[in-house]
């Protein structure tokens, strides 16, 4: 306790209910007590939580909330005193200051020894529930809701913990606490156990939590999918010398995959183009989406403009991007999210254009002669060694962000799907109601791996899922076999309500738009408490073929 | 490119969010200014506290902080 959070033995109960969580959590996770949340029927039914848990937890979470929104309103503000100040004057519900004290009163317990005392884990699982009642909403109160004191302070302490955390008295650096959106339904682990708040360890991956306040989504989304290049070229792919040798000492290669950008009148060009004809499908578009390695930053920045312009998200792999500190070559996406159409009345005067926010690949592909055959790379890379690409991993960071009311997304690269270690323990953590995954990689058939781990993520922790390659490495892919060949199925859907979509390009066509619905689903916890059928699941709605346009296309 | 702006739009929202509460105390908002990584963040962070950002800005920030409507 007194790592998670100095002083804990000697103070008071922390009044922010993640710091109470981060403490309560962390606990639970070393030594896997919240399995006792479970009720065991038969002659010797043992359960430490009773029928009226649910609603009291939910009576109790919801006083400490109104408590400390009193708190902050009276005593917090200009001419008065600092958040921190104004949140010790909060009077906490007794039952949460009696569970912390029994927590205190048994700090002396050995980790084995926690799990059978009965008054420490359910002191243990008490702060958890009453903190994550507390905590509703917690960094999804974007989109016009009126956010009370407690959502404010959240914010506050968001930003001053560089985007990593709720918590106030808790170090990032010693557990993070951030938002939630799905509860896993299937096994036990401490993600079973909350709503609201979910505990990231402070391990290597960084998580970002955007809460943006943009103006609220409609409830279909339509993305416009461009599976560039639509040609993928073998001279496109190069052997590189690593310049130290130790690959080379492993049996290994170096690799990169590169092409020169295009004129920026053409790009400009291509994506007005698509996302006109897209508009013959759909009224309304939300957001283009272009897989891994689809365009050069100069691209972007031109594809960016289009999308700003259009008043929709832009969501890409980058080809030619290069690490700030060390000017090493690196695999990365870039997202435009603040470039959907603004409330009424904001300001019209021409800005300098939003700021999109960059994530690195974690994992490097590795193609091996299997893939050099099937991508018919023989020619170019030797098929007897293992060829790494030639990307610098970095910091590994994942951002979630929050917009229009009801959508919490991420983005992962390739394979950093297949590799879900490290950044698998803090995505199950939040569980995003989606995640897209930019891919170069062959066809999207419901057989391959893609597919099976976007079934991972839909089964625990409830993410949809959307995988895009290009269509040029969907055709390049030749498959010992033949399974697959000449395939166009150039994205996959998976959701955990009604299963996976192959999403597959007819002849003639270029581009698609895919059509996603919020449905809402009730969720419990595994301690029995209800999310009142608040969980918002992003599922399948529609898939629409765009018939090739005149322009040349990329 | 770094995600600098993008970060600092992100505290920048936060500042106006709770001046409009009227929840920010002058330490706090010391403390987020303290997090702005960008010069054009501590400039804007300066004219919220002044008044309000120019025109420019001020839509920018409008696309993540409805406060500022």
């Amino acid at each position: 306790m007194e790592f998670i959070l100095p002083g804990a033995l000697t103070g008071s109960c922390p009044a922010w209910p993640p710091d109470v969580f981060a403490v309560a959590a962390t606990l639970m996770r070393r030594t896997g007590s919240y399995v006792r949340c479970l009720a065991t029927g038969g002659k010797s039914a043992v359960s430490l939580l009773d029928e009226r848990w649910p609603g009291r937890a939910e009576a109790i979470g919801g006083a400490w909330r109104r408590a400390i929104c009193a708190a902050l309103k009276e005593h917090a503000g200009s001419g008065k005193t600092s958040l921190e100040s104004a949140l010790l004057r909060a009077t906490l519900p007794p039952s949460v200051t009696q569970a912390w004290s029994t927590l205190c009163n048994r700090a002396g317990t050995s980790f084995g020894s926690c799990t059978a005392d009965d008054a420490l884990t359910r002191s243990l699982l008490e702060l958890s529930g009453y903190a994550d009642e507390a905590s509703w909403s917690i960094g999804l109160e974007s989109a016009g809701d009126e956010q009370d004191e407690y959502g404010q302070a959240a914010q506050l302490f968001l930003a001053l913990n560089d985007k990593q955390s709720f918590c106030h008295r808790v170090h990032p650096q010693r557990a993070r606490v951030l938002g939630k959106k799905h509860t896993p339904q299937q096994g036990l682990t401490l993600r079973s156990l909350t709503h609201h708040l979910s505990l990231c360890m402070p391990w290597e991956v960084e998580p970002l939590w955007f809460d943006l306040d943009s103006a609220r989504l409609d409830d279909v989304l339509n993305l416009l999918l461009l599976p560039w290049p639509l040609e993928v070229k073998a001279t496109d792919f190069q052997c590189v010398n690593s310049g130290s040798g130790l690959s080379e000492l492993r049996g290994d290669s170096l690799f990169e995959y590169s092409r020169p950008s295009r004129p920026d009148s053409e790009v400009e060009r291509w994506v007005l183009d698509a996302i006109e004809r897209a508009k013959r499908q759909v009224s309304k578009l939300h957001a283009v989406v272009l897989p891994e390695l689809a365009l050069t930053r100069s691209e972007w920045k031109i594809a960016e403009a289009v999308a700003i312009r259009s008043g929709v998200m832009l969501i890409s792999g980058i080809i030619d991007d290069t690490d700030d500190k060390s000017g090493l070559p690196m695999n990365s996406c870039r997202i435009q999210m603040m470039s959907l159409p603004t409330r009424p009345g904001a300001e019209t005067v021409a800005a300098a254009p939003p700021p999109a926010f960059r994530q690195a690949k974690h994992h490097r592909w590795c193609l091996d002669r299997h893939q050099v055959l099937q991508y018919d790379l023989g020619g170019q890379l030797p098929s007897a060694l293992r060829c790494w690409e030639n990307s610098h991993i970095g910091d590994r960071r994942i951002f979630f962000a929050h917009l229009g009311g009801w959508l919490t997304f991420s983005v992962l690269i390739c394979e950093d799907l297949a590799r879900q270690d490290p950044i698998a323990d803090v995505l199950r953590s939040v569980g995003p109601n989606l995640v897209i995954a930019l891919l170069m990689d062959g066809p999207q058939l419901a057989a391959r791996w893609p597919a099976r781990y976007a079934s991972v993520l839909a089964d625990d922790p409830g993410s949809s899922v959307l995988t895009l390659t290009s269509l040029g490495m969907c055709q390049r892919s030749r498959p010992v076999g033949g399974g697959g060949a000449g395939s166009r199925v150039i994205a996959l859907w998976k959701d955990k309500l009604y299963g996976t979509r192959e999403l597959e390009l007819p002849e003639g066509c270029d581009a698609c738009v895919l059509s996603l619905a919020r449905d809402t689903r009730e969720e419990y916890t595994a301690d029995g408490r209800s999310d009142g059928k608040a969980t918002e699941v992003t599922v399948y709605s529609g898939f629409f073929p765009v018939p090739a346009g005149s322009a040349r296309n990329p | 490119m770094s995600n600098e702006k993008f970060e600092d739009m992100a505290v920048l929202s936060t500042v106006a969010r709770l001046r409009a509460k009227n929840l920010l105390n002058e330490m706090d908002a010391n403390a987020l200014r303290l997090k702005l990584k960008s010069d054009w963040g501590r400039k804007v962070f300066a004219d919220l506290q002044a008044g309000g950002p120019a025109p420019e800005d001020r839509g920018l920030l409008q696309r993540c902080c409805a406060a500022l409507l």
